[in-house]
């Protein structure tokens, strides 16, 4: 072959290439490609609803839709999607080429895809499932918030690219596999967030469990949504499990205890023997009634009027102890009065007269998540954390507490499961 | 394949009934009772009704007791004595005190459910309602272990004895309240998956296992009567307790229909302990 063939052959393929993008240059706007939907694959972890419990559905991005689907996949795995997308023009390719480029080196490569018709001018194309380029770094848990792909396509077999449109959603990477539900522990949306958010990076045991600690310790625990969970505010609440906590935002101890379990539990991390319910240790005092109540910081201890029982001198008495607005304790008369003390999660001051109370143990720490503290030893909380020790009892509809705050008059017991 | 669907229809009629009966439904003067619990909030509801009329038609009463639940999951313990119900309220609640949670509850005295009752009012019911007896089998594990796993119990009432059976990390022991004292048998070394049940057979207490084994348990000994069943799981049955009768059956959960009565059911799907 001649040299000026060559030359010729090159020329009219340049105008053919140049004719052909002309084409498509005019009859065909980017910008009107848009991300219908994406689904992700490839051993995603289902994750439940905050709201009722149940598992979250795909796809996991739909355009226009208010609120996208979370995902969840285990380090060392590799994401995998597939996303669906329409356009409109007068004069479409047979194909096209498409890609995904999500953070940090995240990306999805290009594949030629058939472009379809869908009505006089309106085209679609289906980007079929894809792995990612890279797998999330073993053994560390990951978070994005969001993780955004950002789709390119090509008219020219990948010379050229432009943005054609993006899909966002949460992106959650536990450090192993997530513990099995069981009974409250749930694989909820805010147990993924919470914990990824704070163990992002993090490895060992020992790393995830201070990380996620992070969260209570300023006594701001926030869901998925940064709304907040609060710890008795107002005091009336009634939900004890993780799923009430999380759905209504506003619970007992039971549920931060275990909303702290399962955000470690989530990320793999095992530990046996970690939920405590605490009470004072079984004693019968004056009359013989059982010493089963105690007060949380602070309480007023103001002058004693209880008779007949010395050793519990401070009386107050009660019908309806938390009336509406269930902001204040309402004591008909009362020797002991609360005072706002130690602050709760997202709360000034919760609730504080119990029978029990629920936290954590791991590695022989106690970890107290509806207050974000810790204590070395059991024999430590009460002198750290209460005021008084109490007993009650009801005559003629009237429910009268005896209270004493010699804290050496009782102590803990604990109980001890596997939550 | 005609089974195969039948079996998922009934499953799925089963299933929108509601929540299984806990543990057991008990047949008495052509009435049955039974009770459930709303896992979110704990609440029990006691159901009753004619057993020859359609399980649906029976009346619902909110019973200030209710149950927690956990990963080793024990199902509310219960029984009928004459107009009352004694139930262990293992609720969890800050204010619920676990050593007073035998309580006696008058079935005439209790409301039946509506739609203006107020869950956080019923639940401070529960936590407000005074002890039977004190819960001293509780007491007393307690006493010897602060570590709690694969912990189960359940009561049963003969004449006018209380017998519980309590089980905690691979072990058992038997109590029998009466005459205003608790009794307790030596422990025994038994290793549990799953809660059991305690019924009254004859005049006995008879321990239902978690694999269909029936031992009957008395202070002084345990004799295991029958052996358990291949690919029997009790949590998958409810206990029906024909005290009319004198007999106790096995009902699969699935196969309560409520448009049934108690008497379809057993006739239909009910087998003989």
């Amino acid at each position: 072959m001649k040299l000026t063939d060559n030359i010729k052959k090159i020329g009219l393929s340049l105008i053919a290439t140049i004719a052909v993008s002309y084409v498509y240059a005019q009859d065909f706007s980017y910008s009107s490609v848009s991300a219908e939907q994406a689904t992700f694959t490839g051993g995603n972890l289902p994750i439940r609803r905050d709201e009722g419990g149940t598992f979250y559905g795909t796809p996991h991005w739909i355009s226009g839709a208010e609120n996208q689907v979370p995902v969840a996949y285990v380090s060392g795995s590799t994401a995998r999607v597939n996303a669906h997308f329409k356009f409109t023009c007068e004069n479409a390719p047979d194909s096209i080429m498409v890609r995904g480029i999500g953070p940090d080196g995240f990306d999805f490569e290009p594949r030629t895809v058939a472009v379809e018709e869908e009505a006089p001018g309106e085209y679609s194309f289906y980007y079929p499932s894809t792995y990612a380029s890279t797998e999330f770094t073993a053994g560390e848990s990951d978070f994005y918030k969001p993780f955004t792909i950002g789709w390119d396509v090509s008219f020219n077999d990948g010379e050229d690219w432009r943005n054609a449109d993006s899909t966002r959603n949460s992106m959650y990477v536990t450090r192993d596999n997530p513990q099995s539900e069981a009974g409250h522990f749930k694989w909820y949306h805010s147990v993924y967030d919470i914990s990824c958010r704070n163990a992002d990076g993090w490895s060992t045991d020992e790393e995830i469990i201070a990380a996620v600690w992070d969260e209570y310790t300023d006594q701001v625990v926030l869901n998925y949504k940064d709304d907040s969970l609060h710890y008795y505010s107002p005091k009336n609440t009634y939900f004890t499990n993780l799923g009430g906590l999380l759905e209504n935002r506003n619970a007992q101890c039971y549920t931060f205890a275990q909303l702290f379990l399962a955000t470690i539990k989530i990320q793999g991390v095992v530990r046996t023997n970690n939920y405590v319910y605490i009470t004072p240790v079984y004693s019968t005092t004056c009359g013989g009634y059982s010493v089963n109540r105690f007060l949380v910081k602070d309480w007023d201890f103001g002058t004693p009027t209880g008779s007949g029982c010395e050793a519990y001198p401070y009386e107050n008495s009660y019908t309806s102890l938390l009336p509406y607005p269930y902001t204040d304790y309402n004591f008909i008369t009362a020797d002991v009065t609360d005072q706002t003390g130690i602050p709760g999660q997202c709360s000034d001051n919760p609730s504080s007269y119990f029978n029990n109370h629920q936290i954590a143990l791991i590695d022989g720490v106690y970890y107290d998540a509806c207050y974000g503290v810790t204590f070395e030893s059991l024999e430590d909380i009460p002198y750290e954390a209460f005021d008084g020790w109490g007993f009650r009892y009801t005559s003629g509809g009237v429910t009268y507490a005896r209270f004493t705050n010699d804290m050496d008059a009782t102590e803990l017991s604990q109980s001890i499961t596997t939550f | 394949m005609r089974f195969w669907i039948l079996n998922s229809l009934l499953f799925c009629i089963g299933f929108t009934f509601g929540q299984a009966p806990e543990r057991k439904i008990i047949i008495e003067n052509g009435t049955y009772h039974y009770v459930t619990i709303n896992d979110n909030n704990q609440l029990a509801t006691y159901y009753r009704g004619a057993t020859t009329s359609p399980i649906k038609e029976g009346k619902r009463y909110v019973l200030p007791v209710g149950r927690n639940l956990t990963a080793h999951f024990n199902p509310l313990a219960w029984d009928l004595k004459d107009d009352s119900i004694i139930a262990v309220n293992f609720m969890d609640h800050v204010m619920n005190d676990r050593y007073e949670a035998i309580k006696k509850i008058g079935l005439f005295d209790l409301q039946e459910w509506n739609s203006t009752m107020v869950i956080g009012e019923l639940i401070q019911a529960c936590v407000n309602q005074p002890q039977y007896i004190f819960n001293q089998p509780y007491l007393s594990l307690k006493e010897k272990t602060d570590i709690f796993n694969h912990f189960y119990f359940d009561l049963a009432l003969i004449g006018d004895e209380v017998w519980m059976v309590m089980s905690n990390k691979g072990s058992f022991r038997i109590w029998k309240y009466a005459d205003g004292e608790w009794k307790k048998s030596k422990i025994y070394k038994r290793e549990w998956k799953a809660h059991f049940t305690l019924v009254k057979e004859g005049n006995k207490p008879i321990l239902l296992t978690e694999t269909g084994e029936k031992i009957v348990v008395s202070l002084d000994g345990v004799e295991i009567i029958q052996q358990g069943k291949n690919n029997f799981e009790l949590k998958d049955y409810t206990v029906v307790i024909d005290r009319d009768n004198g007999k106790n059956y096995y009902i699969k959960n699935n196969f309560i229909i409520p448009e049934q009565s108690i008497t379809e059911l057993l006739k239909k799907s009910g087998s003989t302990i």
